[in-house]
Parts: structure tokens; sequence; C-alpha cells
């Protein structure tokens, strides 16, 4: 047996240097500790092409061994796969997560990553401003959806009754919205892009002079003496995750931002990245991005244009958000 | 009623015209895909996204001028001679150029100021060459008694007579 008194000064240097990789065990186990799979969910518009041009160059290699995007089709779809966990990384309209959030769902907001992408559509020259709607037909879908109810809040603003001052046609969707409004039926239409790009392009082929006639950003701005941002949707992320990998958020971030700006300087080819995940022609996509405001702005920068928005879309008692704003834990 | 080989060879003429109609027909959407995707800038090039841009036009120029479409039909399937047919095509241009100038922007189209000549050009060629090519392909097939193709060696057809025993 050996004394304590034995021990020299090369016991005490082999024992360090045996001890040197219990020391760094930590960080080796936070090495180890990878995502298997990164899956992200997106609607099928302007944002989620970011997350699969992201997902597509290989954005996440260092924090996950694999990643995907996936469109979900209806808000339905979102929701269920929220509430069921197979959806833990999802864009989500601001409003919903602001209520799911308000009602004790564990989800918090990353980032904002569209700052509008809403028009009023039409090939009638003579409609430029929300003002001069008046008398005229328009198609609206979304109805009670966030769309609808910032179209409604510009035109009280600028003093049309809905009812009475001009004539609205509901639609299912922006896609019906847009079929209204080439076949002649209404003078206008409320649409959110892809939809508008897609109106454009079928009205050039017909002879038809479709154009974004109203940027609803820009009309919200002048309304909200603000900057002309609707900070629609962003990166919302379940608590679940967040316990088991939280460490990786900056990482995620930083890859959406960069894949943002490399979006938005060669939308082709983020478009060919994007069109098997969304579903969603390529031309159509490529076309759509310069209109569809995209940034990555983290979610604590964009609270104060989130709260705006909120506040006037959600009405004096904002029951559409559960009647209160979502506090600091929500923004990530 | 004809011998049966000259019955024979002007059902083998029939079936070359017919052919030749439904060429032209693949060779006008193949412009016509083209034109969509240039004119709209529909890059990067997705094959049936263009054709879909392509047919909705065609769609919204047929649902707001069908009835000069029908007639243009019509006029087609009635003339005998193939070059009269074919010289229809740009009286029919030229008369859909004609009723855009009066109706289009009533209908929502844009007007001829904004289209350009050369816009509203591109814009109805194809457009007024389909029903006429739809209507003579319906001569064809129902209305023309025609003439037996000759045989490949270049021999004279035979007569229906000299073969009579």
């Amino acid at each position: 047996m050996t004394s304590i008194r034995n021990i020299d000064r090369r016991a005490i240097l082999l024992g360090a240097l045996a001890a040197a990789p219990a020391l760094a065990m930590p960080g080796l186990l936070r090495a180890q500790d990878r995502i298997a799979t990164l899956a992200f969910f997106g609607p099928p518009a302007g944002p989620s092409v970011t997350l699969a041009h992201a997902v597509a160059t290989n954005r996440f290699a260092d924090i996950a061994d694999a990643a995907s995007m996936t469109a979900w089709r209806s808000p339905d779809e979102l929701r269920a796969g929220l509430t069921s966990g197979g959806i833990a990384l999802s864009i989500v309209p601001v409003q919903a997560a602001a209520n799911l959030y308000n009602r004790g769902f564990p989800i918090r907001l990353a980032n904002v990553m569209t700052d509008g992408l809403l028009y009023v559509a039409t090939g009638d020259d003579g409609i430029n401003a929300i003002a001069d709607l008046r008398g005229h037909s328009v198609a609206v879908p979304f109805r009670g959806d966030t769309p609808e109810i910032l179209f409604s809040q510009l035109l009280a603003h600028n003093g049309l009754n809905p009812e009475t001052d001009l004539r609205i046609t509901w639609a299912g969707s922006p896609i019906e919205a847009m079929q209204l409004l080439l076949a002649g039926r209404v003078d206008a239409a409320l649409t959110a892009e892809p939809s508008t790009t897609a109106a454009v392009m079928a009205g050039r082929q017909a002879g038809k002079d479709i154009r974004r006639a109203i940027d609803l950003q820009a009309a919200w701005g002048e309304m909200a003496g603000a900057a002309p941002v609707l900070p629609q949707a962003g990166l919302a992320i379940t608590q679940g995750i967040l316990d088991t990998h939280g460490d990786a958020l900056p990482a995620i971030l930083a890859g959406i931002e960069a894949a943002t700006a490399e979006v938005l300087a060669d939308p082709a080819a983020a478009a060919s990245d994007a069109t098997d995940a969304l579903g969603m022609p390529a031309p159509l996509l490529a076309a759509s991005v310069p209109h569809s405001n995209l940034v990555a702005r983290p979610a604590a920068e964009a609270r104060a244009d989130i709260e705006r928005m909120l506040s006037a879309m959600s009405g004096a008692d904002m029951a559409a958000i559960d009647g209160r704003l979502p506090d600091d834990g929500f923004y990530l | 009623m004809g011998h049966p080989q000259a019955i024979s060879g002007r059902s083998r003429s029939r079936t070359v015209r017919l052919s030749l109609h439904l060429l032209a027909l693949i060779g006008l959407f193949a412009v016509l895909i083209a034109q969509a995707t240039f004119t709209g800038g529909l890059w990067p090039f997705d094959l049936r996204f263009s054709a879909l841009i392509a047919a909705g036009g065609i769609a919204l120029l047929a649902i707001a001028w069908w009835p000069a479409a029908l007639a243009f039909a019509v006029i087609a399937a009635l003339v005998r001679r193939v070059r009269w047919r074919l010289a229809l095509w740009p009286l029919a241009v030229l008369g859909m150029v004609g009723l855009h100038a009066a109706f289009g922007p009533g209908l929502g189209f844009a007007p001829l100021g904004t289209l350009g000549l050369a816009g509203v050009l591109r814009l109805y060629a194809i457009p007024a060459a389909l029903p006429i090519l739809a209507g003579s392909a319906l001569r064809e097939a129902f209305l023309t008694n025609s003439a037996p193709v000759p045989p490949a060696d270049g021999a004279a057809p035979p007569h229906p007579k000299r073969n009579t025993p």
C-alpha cells in the first residue's frame, strides 16, 4: 500500500493528466448532445422559403444530424401538430402564437420572419389608396383573421363603412380572391403573397394589368404613425425543445439570419430549394420573395411593432389574444 | 359509292390532315408556353407552372371573348379551302384587336395604350388561331370529301371503273 507521504510531483502530474478528460466531460457531453433531426414547419408562403433554403444549404449542420422543412396546409393542421407535439419549431402567425401563449400553451416567439406580405391588388387605375376603394367591389379572404381585421381598421381609419361604402365579397382563400379578381367579378382583392404574385402573372398572360395598388404595410404605418411593418409571422418554439435543446437556439437564429440574406440576394436559387418542401412552383416563389418583406429580427427587438399590431387588431377587449398582450416570457 | 381502295385513300388523307391539325395544335401550345415563360419572366423554368399560367390566360380570354371565338370556329368550318382558312388567322387577330380596343377596358382588360401594338398582337395571335384550327379540324373530320392520297410510288390512283370486272 502506498502512503500519502510517498506521492511526489510526478504522481501529481500523472494524476492531473488522467483527470483532464474527466474535467472536460461536460463539454464533451454537450458536443454529443446534437439534435437528431431539426424539424421545421411553416406555411406555404415567403418566410418558409427562408427555412427551406437554410435546410437545403446545411445551415444547421453544426447542431443537428439532419434538418427538414415541412409545410403545413392550414391553421388547423398547425394547431393539431403543436398540441400533439408533432410540431415543435414552426413559423406561426404572431397573433396565433400570442393567443396560444396567453392561454397557457408552452410556446414562445424566437423571431419575426416577415414584416408583412399583404396587398390590395387591382387592375383599376383609379385605385391607389384605401380611400379610393369607395364604391368598388373588393374580394376579402381570411374572414375574422389578421388580414381582414387590419383591413377593416384601415377602412374605418379612412372613413369607409364596409357595409355601405364598398361591396365586400368574402373569399375562402387568397387564391379564390385572386380568381374573382381575374374573372372580373370584383374590382380589387385583398391578397397575401404569393397569391398576389400569381394574380399579377396570370393577369399579364391574359392582357390584364393587375398590380399591387395598395401596400397594406405602408397604409398601416401611416395609420399607426409608426414604421410600415406588420410583423405577421415568426418562428415559434415549444417549451419542450427549449428544455432539451435550448442551447442550440442562437445557432438556429444565426442560420436563419444568414439564410434570409441569401434568399433576398438570389430568390431564384432559394425558390428552387423550397419548391418541393412548399409544394409550390419555383417561379412563383422566386417572384414573390421581393414582395414578402422577409426579415430575421429577434422577437425581443420586434416587440414594439408586435405589440402595436396586436393592440390594434385585437380590439379594445383583446379577446383574440385572451384579453392582454403577451408578457416578457413570450419573447425569446 | 367509291371503290374500297379509293375510300381507303380518302380515309388516309383525312387522317393525315387531322394529324397535321394535331401537330399545329401542339406547336401553338408550345409557342404559348414559351411566350408565357418569357413575357411573364417565369424563372426558374417549371413546365407545369408555365403551362398552367398559359392555360389560365387562354381561359380568361375565352371567358371574355367566347362569342368571337365561336364565330371564328364556325367560319373556319364553313370555308372550303385550307389557304382561305389560313388567311382567316390574321383577319381574326385584327378583329380581336378591334374588339379589345372597343370593349376590352370595360371587361377588365388593359387598354391598348398600356399593352402596345406588339403586346396586343402577341396577346391574340394564338388565342385567335385556336378556334380557327378547331373549326378547320371539324371540317376535315366531318365535312370534307377529300381527294385520295396518291400511292407512295407516285403511280396514279386506281380508277374505280378500270378495276371493275
